[in-house]
């Protein structure tokens, strides 16, 4: 690049582009959440049904994917576009301080950057001709800063200074620092050109995994050379203390949260105490960008091996892994397509990764927990894991169920909470409590945060929340409450439980009124016993114990897998409205068994 | 055949006891049949039509406001500087891949609007259950041309890809 064009390029209009497309990503982000949970979801609360919803509903599903790929993209080209602007900026600013010094001294500058000096003559400094001295890209990394006197600069110019005088070594000076403008603004203008040629939308209207797949990776070649723009941004708070989390992002301008969410949103999605929706927008955007990356690789797979190879065992390995995680993203996405069935409110994807503690970590709420009366978060048990996190979503569906017909006019939001390493083996792993102990930070973390957005959402008030654990998750949340002593829960529920580190509700700080256990037939009777009898509990007592203290109730579940089911006509089960009777606070509805 | 015609046909065919037309363009899935009930009525199908509008509304003043804000950046008098080019190669792709999302807005919005309307207008002398059905599987395959439709298919080419934008 040479002076000319550098003097005339304008960082400023870059960045007036950058706003365009900025504006273009906002309105792609409002018309994705416009179709799923208006129109979309609209069209299912007034039961429409037959062909021509399917068909609708399928092309809205389409419509809305070009909406995402819009928003995240061009989210993509508007911080590129401000960080070239950044970089130009800076070339300018290497570029005008030089010429201004040429100025000061009486030199001229060529349009090629040269340097032009008159002769010097007697005086205390000596007799030397003038001339013309051009950039020196070799003595680059010497260049002396503006307005340092040149006696104390490189040496390179002292010496000068002895062969072309005192004007020539200054000369050479300034002629070197707009060669290193010319050779930054060069450089990022090749840097820069090729990311915006790397952001040029997609030539058709199908967003296959490949194209999220591309979207991922653009994200990743771009965040390096953003770190510039972005280092302007304050860090977010290591701490893990929520209230500091919610603070920074309330601290950011729009326009830097819009930067550090379309860089880092992974981040952003697991960050507590930050708004839901935040949190709901970054998450999506890692889901589709990580769903397309697995699926271009199941894609790519080659033949399955001759079985009983060592080849064939790494085969299968790969292929479980990505076939499972793909299901518990595609029924992370069928959670999505729901929004409005029975009245079910949107969802809130607030926790994505496919890898996570190891099993994998899937948080989704239905509805807003930050404005919910009632908020009711169900950790699941052993053997969860994201491929059959379908499951788990379905259970927290059914509660919210229950929950709405207990509370009409309510606000409920029930949450799907799955972010530890749950034990894989129900007879080796389960009767450890190591799981829960490394699981309870993050259980913590999450409640705190839960509460923390909700204050800030709402001016300082708090949800009723309830937490629900169900087999080893009543485990966990036992750990939980004994590591912190304070658990943002007013109600605590387990189910099939085989044990919660104590022995009694007072010791993790709750009393009968606010404290409830069910126990099944069947299997959950192994569960619980063999719980008991490892010692899950505390001096064999679990929560279903009449020692424990814990108000039981009666939901006459056959086995252990059954807490959350429908009754086959589609109404909730006994267990099912046992549960939305606490969650929703209506404590008198809770069908307890004999003698509590 | 426009929307109308081809309803019109089916309902001829179905009044003189004939079988609804199988549709070439739907999925092979259940044309023919119907699938499970058919619930249907022109003022959910009319709201769904209007929110749909008002998301190509909101997108084509999105548009401008970016064709406004390029102005500074394409008007910049500059030569030797690749980024100039770059970014104007790439308003040119967002700037049409956007007028397409619009225009695809736009049709589903058209779907919709026709769905709503067919069902408004009634249908005597025809047999309700063959009319829903029938009804139903010609909406849902004018629908499904805004999934299926030839502007809509796949490229191998992704976006940033060098042989899309490069001229």
């Amino acid at each position: 690049m040479d002076m000319a064009a550098l003097q005339a390029l304008s960082p400023d209009v870059f960045e007036t582009a950058a706003s365009g497309y900025r504006t273009l990503s906002d309105m792609a982000g409002q018309a994705k959440d416009d179709l799923e949970n208006g129109v979309s979801a609209k069209m299912r609360a007034a039961g429409l049904a037959g062909m021509a919803s399917e068909a609708a509903h399928l092309a809205l599903h389409e419509l809305e994917q070009n909406y995402h790929y819009v928003q995240v993209e061009c989210g993509l080209v508007d911080v590129a576009l401000r960080a070239l602007a950044g970089d130009f900026r800076s070339a300018r600013k290497l570029l005008t301080d030089a010429l201004a010094d040429a100025e000061s001294c009486g030199f001229t500058v060529g349009s090629d950057g040269s340097v032009g000096y008159p002769p010097l003559k007697g005086g205390d400094d000596g007799t030397f001709p003038g001339g013309t001295v051009h950039g020196n890209g070799a003595n680059r990394h010497r260049t002396p800063l503006p307005g340092v006197p040149l006696s104390v600069s490189p040496p390179v110019y002292v010496r000068l200074e002895a062969t072309m005088g005192p004007l020539g070594a200054r000369a050479q000076s300034i002629a070197d620092r707009i060669d290193d403008a010319l050779t930054e603004a060069t450089a990022a203008d090749e840097k820069w050109a090729a990311h915006l040629r790397m952001l040029t939308a997609d030539d058709d209207l199908t967003v296959s995994a490949a194209d999220w797949d591309n979207v991922g990776q653009d994200t990743t070649e771009l965040s390096d050379d953003t770190s510039t723009l972005l280092a302007s941004i304050p860090p977010p708070p290591t701490s893990g203390d929520v209230q500091k989390n919610a603070l920074w992002w309330k601290s950011l301008s729009p326009q830097e949260q819009d930067e550090y969410l379309t860089m880092y949103p992974s981040v952003v999605g697991a960050m507590d105490g930050l708004p839901s929706d935040v949190r709901d927008e970054a998450n999506r955007t890692v889901l589709d960008e990580t769903r397309g990356k697995y699926q271009s690789e199941l894609d790519a797979m080659p033949p399955e091996p001759d079985d009983g190879s060592v080849d064939h065992i790494l085969w299968k390995t790969k292929h479980d892994q990505l076939t499972g995680a793909l299901n518990g993203m595609n029924a992370i996405e069928d959670r999505f397509d729901r929004t409005g069935t029975n009245g079910l409110p949107e969802a809130y994807l607030l926790g994505f990764d496919p890898v996570g503690q190891g099993d994998g970590n899937v948080i989704l709420a239905n509805g807003n927990p930050d404005t919910a009366d009632h908020v009711a978060v169900i950790v699941p048990g052993t053997t969860t894991n994201i491929s059959g996190i379908g499951g788990n979503i379905n259970s927290s569906v059914n509660l919210w169920q229950a929950s709405a017909q207990q509370a009409p006019g309510a606000k409920v939001s029930t949450i799907s909470w799955f972010n530890y390493n749950a034990p894989n083996n129900i007879y080796w792993q389960a009767p450890q409590d190591q799981y829960a102990h490394a699981g309870a930070p993050a259980l913590q973390g999450f409640m705190d945060g839960s509460r923390e957005a909700h204050l800030q959402a709402t001016g300082g008030q708090t949800a009723h929340t309830t937490i629900i654990g169900h087999s080893y998750g009543s485990t966990l949340i036992g750990d939980t409450i004994k590591q912190n002593h304070d658990f943002p829960a007013d109600d605590v529920i387990a189910l099939g439980s085989p044990g919660m580190q104590a022995d009694n509700v007072g010791q993790l700080g709750y009393t009968r009124d606010h404290f409830f256990a069910e126990g099944g037939g069947g299997s959950d009777n192994l569960v619980r016993i063999g719980g008991s009898a490892v010692g899950l509990g505390g001096d064999g007592n679990i929560p279903t114990s009449l020692g424990f203290g814990a108000t039981v109730m009666d939901g006459n579940v056959p086995s252990h897998g059954d807490y959350f089911d429908m009754n086959p006509d589609g109404t909730p089960s006994q267990s099912l409205q046992n549960q939305a009777a606490v969650v929703t606070g209506n404590y008198g509805n809770v069908k307890k068994e004999w003698p509590y | 055949m426009t929307f109308d015609a081809e309803w019109a046909r089916i309902k001829q065919e179905v009044a003189a006891g004939g079988p609804v037309t199988r549709l070439a363009s739907a999925d092979d899935g259940g044309t023919g049949g119907g699938s499970g009930d058919v619930v249907s009525t022109p003022q959910a199908w009319r709201a769904a039509a209007a929110g749909v509008e008002a998301v190509a509304g909101n997108a084509a003043k999105a548009l401008s406001t970016l064709s406004f804000l390029q102005e500074g950046v394409q008007g910049m008098k500059v030569t030797g500087v690749e980024c100039v080019g770059a970014q104007s190669r790439l308003y040119d792709s967002w700037n049409d891949y956007m007028n397409r999302v619009r225009s695809r807005t736009t049709a589903l919005q058209g779907q919709f609007t026709s769905a709503g309307k067919a069902q408004h207008q009634g249908d005597s002398g025809v047999g309700s259950s063959l009319n829903n059905v029938g009804e139903d599987s010609l909406i849902a395959s004018h629908i499904s041309s805004v999934v299926n439709g030839d502007a809509y298919k796949d490229t191998p080419e992704l976006g940033g890809g060098p042989d899309t934008w490069e001229t």
